[in-house]
């Protein structure tokens, strides 16, 4: 054996018995709690689904809507440029809580619509606006120097925008997306208020339930933990995925 | 044939070009050279509308450039250009930032261009470097790939900017070398350099500007050896000399 898969070897062991180690811990500590309410605890951990639904799918369109203000951003019409600024502005200005209630009392106030719509809607639109400013500090780092190169050519100023500047962005821009995506992942508990039953909503209920506080919250948090980790280690695999050093 | 009449061109408040009047014949080699700061790139950049002038007009084979109602992606499909810093697309392999502007700018079909992509590297010498990054490649194998991006567009005109001057001394030889080779095939070229050898033995005729002005116009033999102007003199014995 060569002294490289050694040292992963050794590596990997060491993490397995961590791993293990935690478990026993948390296992010791909730291991009454599950024997007692066993579909509790099952209930706070697929009630995480609601999470994971709504903060990807707010990411993907908040990525969408995200990215169309950054480009008015720097746009030649300046009622775009004002636009795209004041929404920006209005909704990094106000609180998440005061936006999911207007969209959900207000905006959709007459209407029967699935409550997990309202809470994607609400929270793609915050952070949109987050990642809108992402996005336009990724486009301007792009160096001129190569959209230059693609006008000389003739090419036409929207596919310089789709095939160098936003490929370009993006992969600057990747380390703030993921934690814009972990920033979803911890905000969007916000959304119980509307009794969309997330994470934080079932836990909620069985602390309720049950009048224990620290089994469902000790489990909540590991949920929202272990989320939170899977996304970052993804990002650093996308990161590496992205990598032009690498030849393809 | 390109015609500039009485062009000028100011940044905020100084005037960069004052009233250059200049006329290149088709298949023409031309060196502009000159101090730093003295409009070279700027004058340059006109002719492909990188910068819109004041003042003036530029004829490109009875086309006037300039003209607001022109097309300036038409125009530019048509001048190859080629930058100091390379300009690469750091999000695109060597073959495909060759081929770009073939699938979007001529709207060719891809196993077509990326025909005539690999046979444009394997003339500037990087048919190995086909699937590289720009990150990978040295700074004259870069500059390489970006003439043959500008080649892969079959412009009649192309422009160089200083093309070997970002590059490390035992890599401007094989810049010059591809760059030499383009000479009498047709093509109208114009580089701003500081390679004196290249405007020497290259070029048909030598820009001499001086502050936004052509001080001389002449074959490099005349230039060369008995320089008009007190500033041409000036500045060939600190090029010569360096
Ligand atoms: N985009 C710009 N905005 C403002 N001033 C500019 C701009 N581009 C060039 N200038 C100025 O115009 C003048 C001429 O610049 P230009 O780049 O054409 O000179 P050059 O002869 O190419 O010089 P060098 O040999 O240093 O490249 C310089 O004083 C420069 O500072
Ligand atoms: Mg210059």
């Amino acid at each position: 054996m060569n002294k490289e898969s050694k040292n992963g070897l050794i590596k990997a062991l060491k993490i397995i018995i961590t791993l293990i180690l935690i478990v026993l811990f948390l296992y010791f500590l909730l291991y009454k709690f599950y024997v007692r309410y066993p579909n509790h605890v099952i209930n706070i951990i697929l009630a995480a689904r609601y999470t994971i639904i709504i903060s990807i799918a707010s990411a993907f369109f908040g990525l969408l809507l995200g990215t169309i203000i950054a480009l008015n951003k720097s746009s030649k019409i300046k009622l775009l440029r004002t636009i795209a600024n004041f929404y920006t502005d209005l909704f990094r200005g106000t609180p998440v809580i005061l936006q999911l209630s207007i969209i959900y009392f207000v905006v959709f106030g007459a209407f029967d619509v699935n409550l997990l719509i309202v809470a994607i809607t609400s929270f793609s639109l915050n952070s949109a606006a987050y990642i809108s400013e992402i996005m336009r500090a990724g486009i301007q780092n792009v160096d001129k120097g190569q959209i230059e190169a693609a006008k000389a050519m003739g090419v036409r100023e929207r596919d310089i925008a789709t095939d160098i500047v936003i490929p370009q962005a993006i992969r600057k821009t990747l380390p703030p997306l993921i934690n814009e995506l972990a920033t979803l992942i911890k905000e969007s508990s916000v959304v119980y208020i509307i009794g969309v039953s997330d994470l934080m909503y079932v836990t909620d209920r069985v602390t309720a339930g049950t009048f224990l506080y620290f089994e469902p919250l000790l489990i909540a948090g590991i949920c929202y933990y272990v989320l939170v980790k899977i996304t970052t280690i993804l990002g650093k695999y996308v990161e590496v995925k992205l990598s032009y050093d690498k030849n393809k | 044939m390109i015609k500039i009449n009485n062009l000028s061109k100011s940044f905020s408040h100084s005037k960069v070009l004052h009233d250059i009047n200049l006329t290149i014949d088709t298949g023409e080699t031309i060196s502009i050279i000159g101090p730093s700061g003295s409009g070279k790139s700027t004058l340059l950049r006109c002719m492909n509308l990188l910068e819109i002038p004041d003042e003036g007009s530029i004829n490109i084979d009875d086309v006037e450039i300039t003209d607001p109602n022109t097309d300036m992606r038409l125009i530019r499909e048509n001048i190859g250009m080629v930058f100091q810093q390379f300009n690469l697309f750091e999000n695109k392999n060597v073959l495909e930032n060759v081929i770009y502007g073939l699938l979007k700018v001529k709207k060719m079909e891809k196993v077509e261009a990326e025909e005539i992509g690999k046979n444009l590297l394997i003339r500037v010498g990087l048919g190995e470097k086909i699937n590289s990054m720009p990150q990978n490649l040295s700074g004259g194998q870069k500059q390489r790939v970006a003439i043959a991006r500008a080649l892969a567009m079959e412009p009649s005109i192309l422009l160089f900017d200083e093309p070997t001057s970002a590059l490390d001394p035992e890599m401007v030889k094989e810049v010059l070398d591809v760059m030499k080779d383009l000479d009498h095939k047709g093509y109208t070229i114009i580089v701003v350099t500081h390679e004196m050898g290249f405007a020497k033995n290259v070029s048909d005729h030598i820009v001499f500007m001086v502050e936004g002005k052509i001080a001389e116009y002449a074959t490099p033999e005349e230039f060369f050896s008995s320089p008009k102007t007190e500033r041409a003199r000036e500045f060939l014995d600190k090029m010569l000399n360096k």
